[in-house]
């Protein structure tokens, strides 16, 4: 295995004779470079990073048990989980780089070009994504808690991370979107870092539907649930819609959820009482609906 | 070393407690248990009380004017909403307030002396009362109607007549369930009392979540002109109606400091003067029983009998006041916050109630509200099942934490 110095002499023979003198400049600075990557500085930096991703993942569970157990709170914390995070990985490079390693400025500005050209052909989506990260941290077009939809999924994030944002769905299903995608798309955001969201129940009924009790009843319904957030209006809405040639009333019930997670409790709620009432006082269809003439 | 270790232990179980991290073992399973049985043998404490003592604080004995509070001078105000109805003005009267805050004392002393000449209609609802027929048929035995098929004969009736009248309606938040169908006795209510307002000075008492509730949902506060309340007392209001009582009696008091008053400097620095240590854990124990109280009467009067640790001849000992945390009594499951949050919005609730407002099965509610009085949380009366006052103000604020009640 050739060591620098011999690369350096077969690899440029004819410059070296020509002027040995730069060869002589150029020869502590590559001694320099192999001290710079010892086994002691790699050890040493290897031990830092795997503290850091383990206090991470601490602060990550400590902070996962405090949002838990202070309901009032639980949004608020858990946003701060993607900043220190960030933040500790940061000190850790830095730890790493300036700390440890410490090339000269000369180095950092060669590893980077390099880096830079490398990963820029070969990485180019983990960079993007990178991007897409810090952009999500310092743009926040949501945080942790908030109940989103991108991309035709819609659930709760659970994480943000560097690489990738996490939701989970309301099936339960873990869903990972690249932070490019996010960056690239448009998100909607129920509760925009607040504990209740706006729930819509639909019902949809025949034309000849007696409007003013089923929007009672309706009212009444949602006013009723358990889950439902009084401080903001509930809104009963009808729109006249044709489906398959029948007229057809839409009845959406808009009411809002004490807290993000009781979402499709109130939805399911709303309705079966909605339905059910309808039911006891013979207000729903058992009739064709109303055709629309031809 | 064992210094340290208690020193240490001293600052990682709070720490456990806020993360969560608190693991049930078989010594706080035990602390559950007493826990429970301090919450469930209030009665039974009470009644070892002497006599005259207890009678003192009897919460279901009417108080004379001379040991009642009177906060923001709630009496003058309806005084006044009175005069201004006899002059023609169609007033009506809410009296809000906590269960428990005094509001059927103040309607009692108003009575006394605003209404002692006039005819008084009492209507106190004892249970609930949520369908149609049976708010008619409470009205109409209360005004001596017959016909009571429809709101407007009861508003024709009561109008037909030549003599003024006050009613006095105790219990508004017994006149709703939280059911799809349970708000039909309010709205008969609401046509009755809008109708005959010339005719009837209308006085309701209504606590004060089922109040926000109905405002937020149908705005109740626009079928009355004037609202007062009644759980709004201050510190020393609250000193003032323990003391009151007490002063009464021919009891002196010996207040008992916990650890950390024994270890504070403003402690230490009374110890010489017996008189000075009383009179500062006094005024510590009452700043507690504030904060904890937040102006409700009849919890600072269980808080107090239950502080007394022993009466010997003429001295009662009261202990270092410690509020009970219900936070170890294992209740912060979703549907026992709001069984609870239910209980809070109607004063009382039976079992079948219950199933109305959640829309659970009767096994259901009975096991939730059963689970709940074994724990002391809740005490069951004929009326249904209600608050036990001692968690009174613990399970609000809770409530309120978790956004269920606002």
């Amino acid at each position: 295995m050739l060591n620098a110095q011999d690369t350096l002499s077969t690899v440029q023979p004819d410059s070296a004779v020509t002027d040995s003198s730069n060869v002589l400049n150029i020869k502590p600075k590559i001694v320099s470079f192999e001290e710079l990557f010892s086994t002691g500085k790699i050890i040493s930096s290897i031990i830092v990073l795997i503290l850091a991703f383990l206090l991470n993942r601490f602060i990550t569970f400590l902070l996962g048990k405090l949002a838990e157990n202070q309901a009032s709170y639980r949004l608020l914390i858990k946003r701060l989980i993607p900043f220190l995070n960030v933040a500790l990985w940061s000190v850790a490079l830095f730890i790493v780089i300036g700390g440890i390693i410490n090339p000269p400025v000369e180095t950092i500005l060669t590893v980077g070009a390099s880096i830079g050209i490398a990963v820029g052909f070969a990485a180019q989506d983990i960079l993007k994504n990178i991007f897409g990260g810090f952009i999500i941290i310092l743009d926040s077009p949501f945080q942790v808690g908030d109940k989103i939809e991108i991309d035709g999924y819609y659930g709760e994030v659970t994480g943000i991370g560097l690489r990738s944002t996490r939701i989970v769905t309301p099936d339960d299903s873990l869903v990972t979107i690249p932070n490019a995608d996010i960056v690239n798309n448009s998100v909607s955001n129920s509760n925009t870092g607040a504990l209740d969201c706006q729930v819509v129940a639909s019902i949809y009924l025949p034309a000849d539907s007696n409007i003013n009790t089923v929007k009672e009843v309706a009212y009444k319904a949602a006013i009723s649930s358990r889950y439902v957030y009084l401080n903001k209006p509930v809104v009963v809405i009808t729109e006249n819609q044709v489906i398959d040639k029948n007229y057809i009333i839409h009845l959406k019930v808009k009411a809002y959820v004490l807290d993000i997670r009781y979402e499709f409790l109130l939805k399911g709620e709303i309705t079966e009482l909605i339905l059910t009432e309808l039911n006891r006082r013979q207000l729903l269809p058992r009739s064709v609906p109303i055709k629309q003439p031809e | 070393m064992r210094f340290a270790s208690r020193k240490l232990r001293q600052i990682i179980i709070p720490i456990q407690t806020i993360f969560g991290f608190k693991i049930i073992n078989n010594q706080s399973a035990q602390k559950i248990v007493g826990l429970s049985t301090f919450l469930t043998e209030t009665d039974q404490k009470i009644q070892e009380l002497p006599k005259s003592y207890r009678e003192l604080f009897d919460l279901n004995k009417q108080v004379d004017q001379e040991l009642y509070v009177n906060a923001s001078d709630n009496i003058r105000g309806v005084g006044k909403a009175y005069e201004a109805w006899k002059q023609g003005f169609p007033s009506s009267v809410a009296l809000i307030g906590e269960k428990g805050s005094g509001k059927s004392t103040l309607s009692h002393l108003l009575k006394e002396e605003y209404f002692k000449d006039e005819k008084v209609i009492n209507i106190e609802i004892k249970q609930s009362t949520w369908k149609i027929e049976q708010i008619l048929s409470l009205l109409g035995s209360s005004f001596e109607i017959t016909d009571v098929n429809r709101p407007e004969t009861i508003v024709n009736a009561i109008n037909a007549r030549d003599e003024k009248v006050i009613v006095n309606l105790e219990g508004l938040q017994k006149l709703y369930l939280r059911n799809i169908n349970g708000f039909d006795a309010l709205d008969a209510l609401w046509l009755i009392i809008s109708e005959t307002k010339e005719k009837v000075f209308w006085m309701a008492t209504c606590s004060r979540y089922a109040w926000e509730f109905l405002n937020k949902i149908e705005g109740i506060e626009t079928h009355f002109t004037h609202v007062f309340l009644t759980d709004a007392l201050s510190e020393a209001n609250i000193t003032s109606v323990i003391l009151n009582r007490h002063n009464k009696s021919v009891y002196k008091l010996n207040f008992e400091a916990d650890e950390s008053t024994r270890r504070s400097r403003n402690y230490k620095k009374r110890l010489n003067d017996p008189k000075a240590v009383q009179e500062y854990l006094k005024e510590i124990y009452f700043e507690r029983l504030a904060d904890i109280t937040e102006g409700n009467t009849s919890v600072a009067t269980i808080l107090w009998l239950r502080s007394i640790k022993k009466v010997e001849r003429r001295t009662i000992t009261i202990s270092p006041f410690q509020p009970v945390n219900i936070e170890t009594l294992e209740i912060l499951k979703p549907e026992t916050l709001f069984t609870l949050a239910a209980i809070v919005l109607h004063d009382t609730l039976k079992v079948a109630e219950l199933c109305r407002v959640l829309n659970l099965t009767l096994a259901q509610s009975r096991v939730l509200l059963s689970r709940l009085k074994s724990r002391g949380v809740l005490i069951e009366e004929e009326s249904g099942y209600y608050l036990n006052q001692l968690v009174y103000r613990q399970v609000l604020r809770l409530l309120k934490r978790r956004n269920i009640i606002h």
